[in-house]
C-alpha cells in the first residue's frame, strides 16, 4: 500500500514536470516565432495604419500570429469603454490552435482626429492586451495605446 | 513498531547532509540568485519574494528535512517530514503571491496570472505531507491491520 502511495506521488511529480516543460517550450516557441517574423521583415506580423476619414482618425493595427507552441494561444486587444477623448475601439480577440495562423484586426476611431495628426495634441487611448497560453497562464498588459501613434506616421 | 526499524546512524547522517545540501541549494541559493537578478533588471519594483522570506522558509524547510533524516525510522520523523513538505508548499505559494504577479509603473500595468501552474507546483509537496503519516498508519499502525474476525 505504501508503494502505491509512493507511485502516486511519483506520477504527480512527473505530470508537473511534463506540464512545466511543455509550457516553457510553448511559451518560448510562440515568443521566438512572433519576434523572428517581426525581425525578418518578410511577413506582415505587425502592421498599422492611420487614416483620416472626415474629422475622424481611424487607427488600424493588424497582427498576424502563428501559434508555434503546443497549447492554444489566446490573444485579445481591447480598450476601456469610456475614453477621455471619446475614442471608440473594435476589440480584437482570437484563440489560435497549435500550428495555426490567425490575423487580428484592432481598430480605434478617434473624433476630432485633425488635432492629433497635426501634432497639436497627444493622443491617449487606455487599452489592454492579453496573451494567454490556455489554460495555464496569461499576461495582461495595460498601456496607453495612443503613445504608439506619431503624427505624420502611423 | 515504527521505532524498531533498523536504521543506522551512518545512513541517517549521510541522508541529513544530502538533505541539507539539496534543500539549501533549492530553497535558499537558487531563490537568492533569482532575487538578485530580478532586483538588477527591475530595481524598485515590489516583488513577493524577499530576503526574509527566502531565509525564513529556506531555513525552516532545510531544518525540518534534516531533522526528519536524523530521526529516520523513529515515529518523530513523521511530523518533521510532513512539516517540511507543508512549509515547502506554503513557501512556493507565498513566493509567487498565489500565482498572480502584478507590476505597475506610470501608464503601464503588467499582470501575470499562472494559478494552474502554481497548483501543479504545490500539489507534490502537499501530497507528500499527506503521504508520510498515511504510509506510517498503513504499514505500522494496528488500526490499519485487518481484523482477525474478518478472516
Amino acid at each position: 500500500m505504501s508503494k502505491s502511495l509512493r507511485a502516486v506521488g511519483l506520477a504527480i511529480t512527473l505530470v508537473s514536470i511534463v506540464t512545466f516543460a511543455t509550457f516553457a517550450y510553448s511559451g518560448a516557441a510562440d515568443f521566438q516565432g512572433f519576434f523572428s517574423s517581426l525581425q525578418s521583415g518578410t511577413g506582415s506580423a505587425l502592421s498599422g495604419s492611420a487614416v483620416l476619414q472626415g474629422t475622424t482618425l481611424l487607427l488600424d493595427l493588424n497582427a498576424t500570429v502563428t501559434n508555434e507552441g503546443l497549447f492554444p494561444l489566446s490573444i485579445s486587444l481591447s480598450c476601456l469603454a469610456t475614453q477621455s477623448e471619446g475614442a471608440t475601439c473594435t476589440n480584437a480577440q482570437a484563440t489560435i490552435l497549435p500550428g495555426q495562423t490567425s490575423t487580428l484586426v484592432f481598430r480605434m476611431a478617434v473624433p476630432n482626429g485633425t488635432e492629433y495628426t497635426s501634432g497639436a495634441k497627444q493622443l491617449h487611448i487606455n487599452g489592454s492586451a492579453t496573451l494567454a497560453l490556455e489554460p495555464f497562464a496569461s499576461v495582461n498588459i495595460t498601456k496607453d495605446f495612443g503613445t504608439f501613434f506619431r503624427p505624420g506616421g502611423s | 513498531m515504527y521505532e524498531e526499524e533498523k536504521v543506522g546512524w551512518g545512513r541517517r547522517v549521510t541522508r541529513a547532509i544530502m538533505f541539507a545540501l539539496m534543500n539549501s541549494i533549492l530553497y535558499i541559493f537558487i531563490p537568492l540568485v533569482l532575487l538578485s537578478y530580478l532586483n538588477s533588471i527591475a530595481p524598485g519594483v515590489s516583488i513577493p519574494l524577499t530576503l526574509t522570506l527566502v531565509y525564513a522558509f529556506g531555513g525552516t524547510i532545510t531544518g525540518l528535512f534534516v531533522l526528519s533524516a536524523l530521526t529516520e525510522g523513529m515515529i518523530v520523523s513523521i511530523p518533521f517530514e510532513s512539516g517540511g513538505y507543508l512549509a515547502t508548499a506554503v513557501y512556493i505559494y507565498v513566493a509567487v503571491d498565489g500565482g498572480t504577479l502584478a507590476l505597475s509603473e506610470s501608464g503601464f500595468g503588467f499582470v501575470f496570472s499562472m494559478q494552474p501552474l502554481i497548483f501543479l507546483l504545490v500539489l507534490p509537496p502537499l501530497y507528500g505531507a499527506l503521504r508520510t503519516p498515511l504510509s506510517y498508519l498503513l504499514e505500522y499502525h494496528e488500526a490499519a491491520r485487518p481484523s482477525p474476525d474478518a478472516v
